[in-house]
């Protein structure tokens, strides 16, 4: 699984209270209805970090390994979304790919 | 992309086409519907030089501009301009079409576009006008003035320019509302209809992204907007799609939609350094990305799920952290990529080594001596990850093997307590567990343990009341069940054991002489049973306690319950278990009920069938005593008519039950109607010889065979698994392993009391007399003990004299059996052989038994 802690975007010594509440606002951003693979994403973090144990259990043994989109976000994580430049649509429209 | 792009090439062919005839027309009418445009080219071609028909020419026109989509596709706009220019000249009964025209604005010939829309564009169909302005509108709002003042000024597309410019500009700008205001003002049937559409989709794409997907869906996939609506659509992908859809897409396409995604410049240049990694980079390189961008993703966060790289191919991945400039791997993070490596690598015992060997280096640090702490439950966790991935005390299923798998597991288990206390879950694995094997010390030591911390855990509690009832503490069991039912009233599972519990006790009570206590365990019993099927069972045992204490009354009671379950064998059977838990003898007291009529009724069987499915749910089995009672009139009643549903389900449920006898004239009946039925041939089978496949016939091994093959094309792949496996059993025993031979040498290794046991419930007790040499004569006064004793007793008793004769004499030349049964012969002939060759080595030997 991708790692909880990014997509729950807490570190790694959340408690289960930051978990919690980065899984509140989490789906608040994305509702089942609007983005059903990230509220999934989120589920499953929160599944994952729920308690103390789950944490401790994750860290021993989730042996997934890093995607890299995981090493995206964490090197870089997406922003909010930006209006493309002028010059982009001009391209587009011309006929660029 | 237009259907016509959609056309994927098909498998190539020589370009040089048959010269004449109908096959040069088919292959060329092939070759352009499978994509092969040059091919198709290249046969309409020599087929309108030969005739000049208008089919060759619209079909050379159509496998043009297929051939120039495929070269707009690969960014080839000169050569496309060429083969759209060879399609023009075809001349003027072939129709424009726009993409000619977009290549053309793309490669700067706008003057030209221009004079095709001013000369012809009233005479194109309205679809093909419609798109060719769409193009042209596109170019223009890109920002092409000069074309603006070649329009009429009347034109829709000088007209509603300066609106949709300012549309565009809003939107970039952020002013939404000068956006709605332009969108507003652009009619509906604007060429410029397809920027409204996605402009307004933009707006929505993070709030509403359905909808902004569905205003991307109505514009068109050819127009001139058709690349900013790819664009916005790559834009609303999920990500898991993400890097297959800018897989293809131009640095313009890309650059657009990651803007709308919130990728900054950062984020666009790790990923295309990722992408050089290929889609689905080697651990390895991805491992050396992760390094190189250490400082970026955190050292600590590169080191833990970098560790996860390594695992196929340790251990020899284990050096690569130190190769890509990291630290060589600690013992501790060494013992944790080596389990799971294990794990993946599937084998139990392997698994359970690794991490055992992981929790033990864990041990030894000293904050893992305080319970509960965070190093001492990595402990507890580490200790149990075997049984909590493959459920090894779950499945052990009370298969006895406490030296096993399972039972090893159990003991970390065990030992997890120590370090994490606070875990209820492993008390209730745990004490399933015991109760499973019979270890019904460990089991209560643990209920008692676990209570002590959770009195109210219903999941424990539960599990106390099933080691109270199996250690046969009723009183503690009803206890226990009050306990649940005060937290759980709707507890239905805990009504019916209380129940049960009840009724239990009341028997024990009965069995000891004490009708008084019994009366009042059936009265609690009563009181708790509000199920119609609980309230039975505490009729059923209130009438055998009237029975205890007033056999005449008692027996009529019986009789009339017998009566109103149904009567018939099914009525029967539930009184012989009732009986039969009393310690009382089931066969005489259902005989002299006479509740079992001559013939069993459809209804009977059927009703039969149910309680003893009910009862093998409940029970696991049926006692010797039991079964025994019925068999004779179910081998009787296998004649009933049933569907082929109920025939299954009944061999089903008999083979459960052991009553293989039952079952063998079950299959056979149903093999009569539905001849070689797969599921019957398999049940007659096995129940015919019942895993001694020392006498099965050749004959039989074909018809299994047979019906091997019929499963096989029925698709009845549950059988099928199911014969296979009977066949390989059957066939390896009849043609596999040698008998057991008996050395001189090998006085100590005559086999031991059990071991005669087995031998003799497998082939039966007179199987083995007869074996033996027995006389049939004798064989009948053995045949009238075991009516007397029963079975088992008698083969305790065979098992007893064999084993101290074995040692007395030595064993007969051919014990334990020959592979295949030899010829019978009758016991007048053999004794007259006897007498013939007395001195005959091979002769068996008449053991004696009495």
């Amino acid at each position: 699984m991708t790692d909880p802690y990014l997509v729950l975007g807490i570190p790694r010594d959340a408690d289960d209270e930051a978990v919690h509440r980065a899984y509140l606002e989490g789906i608040k951003q994305a509702p089942p209805e609007r983005d059903p693979e990230r509220f999934q994403a989120l589920r499953a973090a929160y599944e994952a970090l729920r308690t103390r144990r789950d944490r401790l259990a994750y860290a021993l043994f989730d042996d997934s390994p890093p995607t890299p989109m995981e090493v995206l976000d964490r090197g870089a994580p997406a922003g909010p979304s930006r209006r493309p430049e002028r010059s982009l649509f001009d391209a587009l429209l011309r006929g660029k790919a | 992309m237009s259907k016509k792009r959609k056309q994927r090439a098909g498998p190539k062919r020589s370009a040089s086409p048959a010269t004449a005839g109908p096959d040069l027309a088919e292959g060329a009418r092939q070759d352009l519907a499978s994509g092969r445009y040059r091919e198709a080219i290249a046969g309409f071609k020599i087929l309108l030089k030969q005739d000049g028909a208008e089919q060759w020419r619209d079909g050379l026109a159509a496998a043009y501009a297929g051939r120039a989509r495929q070269l707009m596709e690969k960014g080839l706009l000169k050569e496309a301009r060429a083969i759209w220019e060879n399609r023009a000249q075809l001349g003027e009964a072939v129709t424009v079409d726009p993409d000619h025209a977009a290549v053309l604005l793309q490669l700067g010939e706008v003057e030209t576009v221009m004079r095709l829309y001013r000369d012809r564009a009233a005479e194109l169909p309205a679809e093909v006008a419609a798109e060719l302005r769409s193009h042209l509108a596109a170019h223009l709002l890109a920002g092409d003035l000069d074309a603006v003042g070649q329009l009429p000024p009347d034109d829709p597309l000088r007209v509603q320019r300066a609106t949709a410019e300012a549309a565009l500009a809003a939107y970039c700008t952020g002013d939404d509302q000068a956006l709605a205001s332009a969108l507003r003002a652009l009619p509906f049937r604007s060429p410029y209809r397809d920027l409204v559409q996605i402009l307004k989709a933009l707006q929505r794409l993070s709030s509403e992204p359905q909808e902004a997907g569905a205003l991307l869906a109505r514009c068109s996939r050819s127009g001139g907007f058709a690349g900013l609506r790819r664009a916005a659509e790559l834009a609303l992908v999920p990500e898991s799609a993400l890097a297959d859809g800018l897989k293809d897409a131009g640095e313009a396409t890309r650059r657009f939609a990651l803007a709308l995604r919130g990728w900054g410049e950062e984020r666009q240049a790790l990923w295309l350094e990722q992408r050089k990694l290929g889609a689905e980079p080697a651990p390895q390189a991805l491992l050396r990305q992760m390094y190189r961008h250490r400082e970026r993703l955190g050292e600590e966060w590169v080191r833990e799920r970098g560790m996860r790289l390594l695992i196929e191919d340790f251990p020899q991945s284990g050096d690569w952290p130190r190769r890509c400039g990291g630290e060589p791997l600690s013992i501790a993070e060494r013992y944790r990529v080596n389990a799971w490596a294990a794990e993946r690598r599937g084998d139990p015992d392997d698994s359970l080594t690794a991490w055992i060997g992981y929790a033990q280096l864990l041990k030894s640090d000293p904050d893992a001596q305080r319970p509960g702490g965070d190093q001492a439950v990595r402990v507890a966790l580490v200790l149990r990850r075997c049984d909590d991935r493959m459920d090894l005390l779950g499945r052990a299923a009370g298969n006895g093997d406490r030296h096993g798998l399972a039972g090893t597991a159990a003991e970390f288990v065990e030992e997890s307590l120590a370090y994490d206390p606070d875990d209820p879950a492993s008390y209730r694995r745990l004490i399933g567990y015991y109760l499973g094997e019979q270890a019904l010390k460990d089991a209560r030591r643990l209920v008692e343990q676990a209570l002590a911390r959770w009195p109210q855990d219903l999941g424990l509690l539960t599990a106390a009341l099933d080691t109270a009832l199996a250690t046969g503490a009723f009183k503690k069991a009803t206890g226990i069940a009050r306990r649940i039912l005060a937290l759980d009233p709707i507890n239905a599972g805990a009504r019916e054991r209380l129940v049960n519990a009840h009724l239990a006790h009341a028997r024990k009570q009965i069995r000891g002489g004490r009708q008084d206590l019994a009366g009042r365990e059936l009265e609690c019993a009563t009181d708790w049973a509000r199920e119609e099927g609980l309230r039975e069972r505490c009729e059923l045992t209130r009438a055998f306690l009237t029975l205890s204490e007033a056999p005449q009354v008692g027996r009529e009671h019986v009789r009339e319950l017998g009566e109103q379950l149904g009567g018939g064998i099914a009525g029967a059977f539930r009184i012989a278990l009732e009986a039969s838990a009393l310690g009382q003898d089931a066969a005489s007291l259902v005989k002299s009920l006479r509740l079992i009529r001559r013939r069993v009724a459809r209804e009977d069987l059927l009703s039969f069938l149910q309680h003893l499915r009910t009862h093998l749910d409940d029970a696991g089995q049926v006692s010797r005593e039991v079964g025994a009672v019925f068999e004779k009139k179910l081998k009787a009643a296998a004649a009933v008519q049933l569907s082929f549903q109920e025939a299954h389900a009944a061999c089903e449920t008999l083979r459960r039950a052991e009553l293989d006898e039952a079952r063998a004239a079950f299959a056979k009946a149903a093999l009569k109607r539905w001849q070689g039925a797969p599921i019957f041939e398999l049940h007659a089978f096995e129940a015919t010889y019942r895993g001694d496949y020392r006498r099965v016939s050749v004959p039989a091994l074909e018809r299994l065979d047979r019906a091997i093959e019929r499963a096989h094309a029925e698709g009845d792949r549950r059988t099928l698994v199911r014969l296979e496996a009977l066949l390989r059993e059957a066939d390896g025993f009849a043609f596999g392993p040698p008998p057991m031979e008996w050395r001189d040498d090998a006085e100590d290794e005559f086999p031991g009391r059990d071991e005669l046991r087995v031998l003799i419930n497998l082939l039966g007790p007179a199987k083995v007399l007869e074996q033996l040499g027995v006389s049939a004569k004798e064989r009948k006064r053995f045949k009238q003990l075991e009516r007397e004793v029963g079975t088992e007793a008698l083969i305790d008793a065979l098992a007893a004299m064999l084993e101290e004769t074995l040692h007395d004499v030595g064993p007969p030349m051919d014990f334990p059996f020959p592979l295949r049964p030899r010829p019978e012969k009758s016991p007048a002939k053999k004794s007259s052989q006897d007498k013939e060759a007395p001195d005959d080595p091979n002769a068996p030997r008449q053991l004696d038994l009495f």
